[in-house]
């Protein structure tokens, strides 16, 4: 290649990165705009003030976005939205957004959409009046926007079907999320038991196979992080210390993937958060399953364990970035925010970021499982508040509302008792409103039901079309009262 | 059918040649995809060579995959393959890409569609990376999963992940409770019951209060991901095990984290944080002298032995090797670091100077060993007896520079070394000793077969005021072969007399420059103006007078050089009055 060709190369990977780096950062504008301009077109008519206004900065962002790059398309593939070619990265200024989009494409069908340049404004309006108000129960919702679309001429707006036969392996996998989810989860509950087996023997572990499982909820949870707030929900399981293990990693993957933290750095919080009781292995299983409160010496043994977590891990461990981290987060994970908590410290220090982020998960998911610090356990709604009104001193507030955000005020698993007398357990968070979340029925006035019904209760019409009229939640029930094991419903 | 024949096979044979096509085309895209991996692996990063290669392969591919939408390749250990069929077959297996990939367990390679640049670098970047390293940092699936490609997709085998789950436990008794939930959930208590007033406030409350995160506490959480972008792991255990030492109360908890300490050390040392390193030896120092002041002597020893162990012969020899390959390392704090360590550690030090490879690190570790002082000779002096000059050269300097008269008996003896570098050294060294028994050594020297060593011995012997010096060198200059010696040599030890003897040598400067020959008188002569200067050196009012009584000596040269030698003494006393004498004198020889 002759010294010319290299220059207009380089130049061109410059522009490349340039651009990409354009894409990425509009991008985020771009879809916070977009969400904002669908949720407001489902509330009000076209010439609404609210409407209008919404439009405006939208309008702005598609122009400026089209000048720069011809035309603007957003697509949606493996649990990721592009923007041209672009690959949008979530993050906690985006991620409900982010999500929204792809989840309302999907139903849609809609695999792409292209503005393109000359687009008008009240083009664009239209075009988000009837996404908004698109029904997606239709039989073939993509063909009715696309004629809707034809119908109102609009000619600078695209639509592409989602491809009903995906090539792509990754999606062929979606066709049994559940299962490869549910496997990978009891994986990762074998793999917390293997390591904690040979640290009690003192034997050294490869951390290969940790990662990989670590790697494999990454993966699973991108492209469906349902499943797995589901799966975290379970908390009666023989080997209740594994079970908690891998339920404070798969939250804590959860807001770290909120967060927008790279696969690298998930895959050191998963790891990390996989041990962060590590060091609990060697303590006697009485103390550990204990049913009444610990006395003093009792204490003084369970306090040791975020210290006895960073020798265990430093002898069973080659030290690189992984090992350390996880003995980080096992160290400082009981310890508050006001560095109050155990284990005392000589000198001030800053809690890392996975540490509070770990720190969170594991109080919530000790709270409702109600074993090892509170013996009694608190339903999810009620522990999520307990910890809201104590956040200043004890978690990092706004990760704690970013926690809250993901879980919504009545967390995926929790029991609920409806105010039509029915039971069911919450399958599905709603941001957008959540007090109404999605609901599996699981027993009515006659029993438990054969086949559970899905509730949406945003959605919900039983007592009339009025707003308000819907299905609501009464109050969060307690399991352990009934002696019910909801790992049969979610498994 | 006989119509229909010549169509089947000219169909078969077009399909042939359509596969054989692309089985060349593939062929070739895999050839610029190992070649560029390997010239990747040559040169650096930047260098225009590889970045041809990486850009031909880009170009390339593209141009496959506009085509065929994907390149699929299977991957053996031999080599890789498509469509079952091998080709590429690499001879050197384990070196070859092929290797690589099946060594970490990929079996499957596939390259999509709107691949981008960017994207194959990554590849090509985690690719280069592992095949460069004997000690990867991670295997290839975990790089390739890290760098989150799109259009390029591998499948790997991972025995344990797909591993049969049915033998897990399931959770307890969940059949059992099933029942129980039919006969015990009273469902009749919640029928018809409005949300009671508590539950309601209190979500209510809780929705309100939840609210959005305010912009300050998203600043702190941006600033808290920024912060986390520069995290330092090793820094981050050190702080940890220092918090950990402290809360140890039983002796085997102590001994445990002391333990893990020395594995912090040997990690920070094989990644060359000798800063934090030089850290942990610190606290481990402070930590010693605390205990042994408050009488805790059991800890205070478990904290000497692994200091020493820091230094022991395994732990230098690595760091001899990471000092070999890295000669751009911060030797600043190489050298902090080695100071640090216990004295047990001076003998394998001295052996490094054997080993080491670079001068800029065997000059950070004399730097080290001289700062150890005097109280380590005794350690130290043993290098003497290396088998290699150059070790041996390297303490006799480090002998010099601590200036000590305890090193002269080793001093004696490396003076008799067969290498001439270290007998020059050596006499270097002595010249920075003081005291009597290092003028006899190096009046010795003057009689050394080595003119060089001569030389210099003299020149050192000039900065001494010593009577037997001047003795000894009053002798040699009187001696009849003294003429034959090379200018330089003659020139040195006249000076010494002078500077030596003062007005003790005047007469005999004297007798020298008048000094008669019948044979070799061109040296005779040589001798004379030599002498002359020297006398002219002494430079008090005896020499002087010596100087005037010899501008009407016979000979006209040395009148002529005497005159002169009067004339500039008077210049430069006139011009420079505060300077010394002697030093005037100096700058005109």
């Amino acid at each position: 290649m002759n010294k010319l060709a290299e220059q207009v190369t380089s130049q061109e990977r410059k522009q490349n990165k340039e651009n990409y780096l354009y894409l990425l950062e509009k991008g985020k504008w771009l879809v916070n705009l977009f969400y904002a301009s669908l949720r407001t077109a489902a509330l009000y008519e076209p010439n609404n003030d609210a409407f209008q206004k919404q439009i405006a900065p939208l309008m702005q962002a598609v122009s400026e976005i089209i000048s720069h790059e011809g035309d603007l398309s957003f697509s949606s593939k493996e649990g990721y939205l592009f923007l041209n070619q672009a690959r949008l990265r979530l993050d906690f200024e985006n991620y409900v957004a982010n999500r929204f989009i792809q989840e309302f494409t999907q139903k849609l069908k809609i695999y792409k959409l292209t503005l393109e340049s000359g687009i008008s404004q009240p083009e664009l309006q239209n075009l988000i009046y009837i996404l908004a108000h698109a029904d997606q129960n239709e039989e073939e919702p993509f063909e009715a926007i696309e004629k809707k679309i034809f119908e109102q001429n609009l000619g600078h707006i695209h639509l592409e079907k989602e491809r009903e036969n995906p090539a792509s392996g990754a999606e062929l996998i979606s066709l049994d999320q559940r299962q490869t989810a549910k496997r990978t989860f009891f994986k990762a509950i074998s793999v917390v038991r293997e390591f904690s087996q040979r640290t009690q023997s003192g034997k050294g572990m490869n951390l290969v196979k940790v990662k990989r499982t670590v790697q494999s909820l990454v993966d699973q949870i991108l492209q469906n992080e349902e499943i797995f707030l589901e799966l975290s929900a379970l908390k009666s399981y023989d080997e209740y210390t594994y079970l908690h293990s891998t339920n404070v990693c798969i939250l804590s993957l959860l807001l770290g993937l909120r967060l927008g933290l790279s696969k690298r750095e998930l895959c050191e919080l998963g790891l990390a958060s996989l041990f962060h009781d590590i060091g609990k292995v060697k303590l006697p299983l009485e103390l550990l399953n204990k049913p009444s409160e610990f006395d003093e010496s009792e204490w003084v043994k369970m306090r040791a364990h975020p210290v006895m977590g960073v020798k265990n891990l430093l002898a069973s461990l080659k030290l690189d970035p992984f090992s350390i981290r996880a003995m980080l987060v096992s160290f400082e994970h009981h310890l508050n925010l006001d560095l109050s908590g155990y284990p005392r410290l000589k000198e001030k220090r800053e809690l890392n970021l996975f540490s509070r982020i770990v720190s969170l998960v594991d109080s919530y998911d000790a709270m409702t499982s109600g074993r090892v610090y509170a013996k009694v356990p608190l339903p999810p709604d009620e522990a999520l508040r307990k910890m809201f009104y104590v956040r200043e001193k004890v978690y990092d507030p706004a990760l704690l509302k970013l926690f809250i955000n993901l879980l919504g005020v009545y967390p995926v698993g929790s029991l609920v008792l409806l105010n039509d007398g029915q039971i069911g357990i919450v399958i599905k968070n709603n941001p957008e409103n959540p007090s109404f979340p999605k609901v599996k029925v699981i027993a009515d006035q006659e029993g438990t039901r054969e086949t559970p019904e899905i509730l949406d209760l945003s959605q919900d019409l039983t007592f009339g079309s009025e707003p308000g009229a819907a299905r609501s939640i009464l109050r969060c029930l307690d399991p352990q009262k009934y002696n019910l094991d909801l790992s049969q419903f979610i498994l | 059918m006989f119509e229909e024949t010549p169509d089947l096979i000219s169909d078969v044979e077009e399909l042939q040649d359509q596969s054989s096509e692309l089985i060349k085309r593939v062929q070739e895209a895999v050839n610029f995809l190992v070649k560029a991996i390997k010239i990747n692996c040559i040169y650096p990063p930047d260098n225009p060579i590889p970045r041809e290669f990486r850009n031909n392969l880009f170009k390339k591919l593209t141009e496959f995959l506009e085509e065929n939408e994907e390149l699929k390749l299977g991957v053996d250990q031999s080599g890789l393959l498509f469509q079952d069929k091998l080709i590429l077959k690499e001879e050197k297996k384990d070196e070859g890409v092929a290797f690589a990939l099946y060594r970490d367990g990929i079996r499957e390679l596939s390259f999509h569609k709107e691949i981008e640049q960017e994207e194959l670098f990554s590849f090509l970047e985690a690719i280069t990376s592992c095949l460069k390293s004997s000690l990867p940092e991670d295997d290839l699936v975990t790089l390739f999963w890290e760098k989150d490609l799109p259009h390029i997709k591998f499948s790997a085998v991972d025995e344990f992940l797909t591993e049969d789950i049915n033998d897990l436990p399931l959770p307890a008794g969940s059949k059992d409770l099933k029942q129980l939930y039919y006969s015990e959930i009273d469902l009749k208590e919640s029928r018809g019951i409005e949300m009671e007033l508590p539950a309601r406030i209190q979500v209510e409350r809780f929705l309100r209060d939840l609210d959005l995160v305010p912009q300050q506490e998203l600043n702190e959480l941006k600033f808290l991901l920024e912060k986390d972008k520069s995290f330092e792991p090793l820094k981050e255990l050190f702080l940890i095990l220092k918090e950990v030492l402290s809360g140890d109360k039983e002796f085997s908890d102590f001994a445990d984290t002391i333990l893990l300490l020395e594995k912090l050390l040997d990690s920070l040392v094989s990644q060359q944080d000798f800063c934090l390193a030089s850290e942990v030896l610190v606290l481990l120092k402070n930590l010693e002298e605390t205990e042994s002041e408050g009488g805790q002597t059991r800890r205070a020893e478990r904290i000497r032995e692994a200091l020493n162990r820091a230094g022991d012969k395994e732990r230098i020899k690595i760091l001899t090797q990471i000092l070999n390959q890295n000669p751009k390392l911060d030797l600043f704090s190489a050298r902090k670091y080695l100071s640090l360590l216990s004295r047990n550690t001076i003998p394998h030090l001295v052996d490094m100077l054997g080993e080491l490879e670079n001068f800029a690190a065997r000059s950070m570790v004399c730097t080290v060993l001289e700062n150890w002082g005097e109280k380590s000779i005794e350690l130290l002096s043993k290098g003497v007896y290396d088998r290699r000059w150059y070790v041996v050269r390297n303490i006799v300097g480090v002998l010099g520079r601590i200036g000590s008269p305890q090193a002269i008996p080793f001093l004696k003896k490396t003076i008799g070394h067969e290498d001439l570098r270290v007998r020059k050294q050596t006499l270097e060294a002595l010249s920075r000793i003081k005291g009597e028994e290092v003028t006899s050594i190096l009046l010795g020297i003057l009689e050394d077969s080595e003119e060089k060593l001569r030389v210099r011995a003299a020149r050192f012997l000039s900065e001494r005021s010593s009577q037997g010096a001047f003795e000894f060198i009053s002798n040699l200059v009187s001696r009849k072969d003294f003429r034959d010696k090379s200018q330089e040599e003659k020139k040195i030890l006249l000076e010494s007399l002078a500077r030596i003897g003062k007005d003790k040598a005047v007469e005999l400067l004297k007798k020298l420059i008048l000094k008669r020959a019948w044979f070799k008188r061109e040296k005779q002569k040589e001798s004379s103006y030599l002498a002359l200067k020297a006398l002219a050196s002494v430079n008090t009012s005896l020499s002087l007078e010596a100087l005037k009584v010899l501008s009407s000596s016979r000979s006209r040269k040395i009148r002529q050089q005497a005159n002169l030698l009067i004339g500039k003494s008077h210049t430069l006393q006139k011009t420079a009055d505060s300077r010394p004498v002697e030093t005037e004198k100096e700058s005109e020889a």
